[in-house]
């Protein structure tokens, strides 16, 4: 994790952060904050700058946070049969919403800014030491993914997804692991399995896509084979309580905290509950893991915004103390 | 917000109690403040105790806007480096100036005003009739409970014992400069 640990971001003209800076990060790092201060945007911005390793995969990550955030509208409109959005027919429309952003970490350096002048109009990127201006008539606007940066939104992911990420379980042979976590999140379920394409449990001796079980079920394989998938890389969870009940969110990080250590992967999640971050600081505690932190996103009197970050002992004094950190 | 920093826990000791107490004689708002219970004074001494970077980063987020900090005196015979009222108030500015916090800081050392040592028992002692008081004091100097805890334990038993109904007399002149303090952080 030397290596790929991102420890700094800095986030110019996107979405809610016009100058921002923050520094302090440790492998697993929960956000929390109130509502509409960026913790969303706070870690797009993150999930962008780490697609760093060629045009294809930086226009993915442009391109991929705004097709997440549109889920629900692609949806509808799919399902209402009206004329399909702009967005899934047209690739430039969600490029060029991120026009403008300039990300910096110590791990990388980027931009977009879109060149319109004069009847010429051009894509500038920066990618580390590169910079590349295309013409707008001649961009290709394929992607490419990075398989070991993922993103699970606040709707979980595909059965596409699912059925990938678990690959990188089955080619280190960790399928036991992922039915006894299973086993330990719900007495009933014996197995997991993709049998006819599609990501299934055992329950009650049948097998059931596990679109027909809980939230909780789905978003703890979604998870668990993501932190797989990441090895050596990122994984970045938006509001990371959705579907669990809190009393089994000390095994969700306990989960976390472990495979992440073991697989090297840096961990950015966050949350709008107080029992997920008294939990997150209880775990780290029982475990003695001290490489986290917890950010707290607020919105400052001038407006700007701020990220708060708390490392271990700051964490366990908050919540020894029953301080108030959400 | 208001940061009270004190010694003992943050919500449950008896420093907290009393500047509890205190905030409600004179009509604060209690909900304004954020305590940070710091143990013994010698953490009030180290700049790198995760509280104040609590406190430094709560500052950053426009969230703590004053600042009151509450330590006792203790003795220089003790310790004459921290301990007594001067010391300790060389000791509080010098980590007030480290942190960078002095332009929104204020301090109350706790102490007998007549004595200008001793902690927040000492404090509640010098309320109370002088009569009562020299019986307590000749209790206590001829007990063998010498050490601070035990002295501030029996301390707090006796005062509660004699004063069951009405604890603490915040009108008496020992309280007025701490009491002014903490109408000084709200305005």
């Amino acid at each position: 994790m030397e290596n790929n640990l991102l420890e700094y971001i800095e986030i110019k003209d996107f979405k809610c952060f016009k100058d921002f800076k923050a520094e302090g990060f440790k492998r697993v790092n929960l956000i929390g904050g109130k509502n509409n201060v960026g913790k969303t945007a706070f870690i797009e911005a993150i999930y962008i700058n780490v697609h760093s390793k060629n045009i294809k995969a930086y226009i993915q990550s442009l391109t991929g946070i705004k097709l997440m955030r549109e889920t629900l509208n692609i949806l509808e409109n799919l399902i209402s049969k009206k004329e399909k959005l702009k967005i899934i027919k047209d690739l430039k429309y969600t490029l060029e919403f991120t026009n403008n952003i300039y990300t910096k970490s110590n791990i990388n350096e980027n931009y977009f800014k879109i060149y319109d002048e004069n009847g010429i109009k051009e894509y500038n990127f920066k990618l580390n030491d590169k910079k590349i201006n295309v013409n707008i008539n001649n961009f290709s606007f394929e992607v490419e993914d990075v398989k070991n940066v993922c993103f699970i939104d606040n709707f979980g992911i595909p059965n596409n997804q699912v059925i990938h990420a678990y690959s990188y379980i089955q080619k280190i042979d960790k399928e036991l692991l992922l039915n006894k976590i299973l086993k330990e999140f719900d007495d009933e379920l014996d197995a997991f399995k993709i049998i006819d394409d599609t990501a299934q449990c055992k329950k009650y001796g049948n097998y059931y896509s596990i679109v027909e079980l809980g939230d909780g079920t789905g978003n703890l394989i979604s998870i668990v084979a993501k932190l797989f998938q990441s090895k050596d890389g990122y994984l970045f969870i938006d509001e990371i309580e959705n579907g669990f009940h809190y009393t089994y969110l000390d095994k969700l990080w306990e989960i976390i905290l472990t495979i992440s250590k073991e697989q090297n992967v840096q961990v950015f999640a966050t949350t709008h509950s107080k029992e997920c971050i008294e939990s997150y600081a209880r775990v780290s505690k029982n475990l003695e893991e001290k490489d986290v932190t917890y950010i707290k996103m607020t919105k400052l009197k001038d407006g700007s915004l701020n990220a708060g970050i708390r490392d271990y002992e700051m964490i366990q004094y908050n919540i020894n103390d029953d301080h108030e950190v959400r | 917000m208001y940061a009270i920093l004190h010694e003992g826990k943050a919500n449950k000791s008896e420093d907290n109690n009393i500047l509890k107490l205190l905030l409600k004689e004179l009509d604060l708002d209690e909900s304004k403040v954020k305590f940070f219970g710091f143990g013994s004074k010698i953490n009030f001494l180290k700049k790198d105790n995760p509280r104040y970077k609590e406190l430094l980063t709560e500052i950053s987020e426009d969230t703590i806007s004053k600042i009151l900090l509450v330590a006792d005196a203790d003795y220089e015979s003790n310790d004459h480096k921290y301990g007594g009222f001067e010391n300790t108030k060389i000791e509080l500015n010098k980590i007030v100036d480290e942190l960078g916090i002095e332009n929104i800081s204020d301090l109350y050392v706790t102490r007998d005003p007549k004595t200008d040592d001793g902690y927040m028992e000492s404090l509640i002692f010098a309320s109370i009739p002088q009569k009562q008081k020299e019986c307590i004091e000749n209790f206590l100097n001829c007990s063998e409970f010498k050490s601070k805890e035990n002295h501030k334990a029996i301390l707090n038993q006796i005062y509660n014992m004699a004063y069951p109904k009405k604890p603490f007399d915040f009108n008496h002149s020992s309280f007025d400069e701490l009491k002014q303090k903490l109408t000084n952080l709200f305005n």
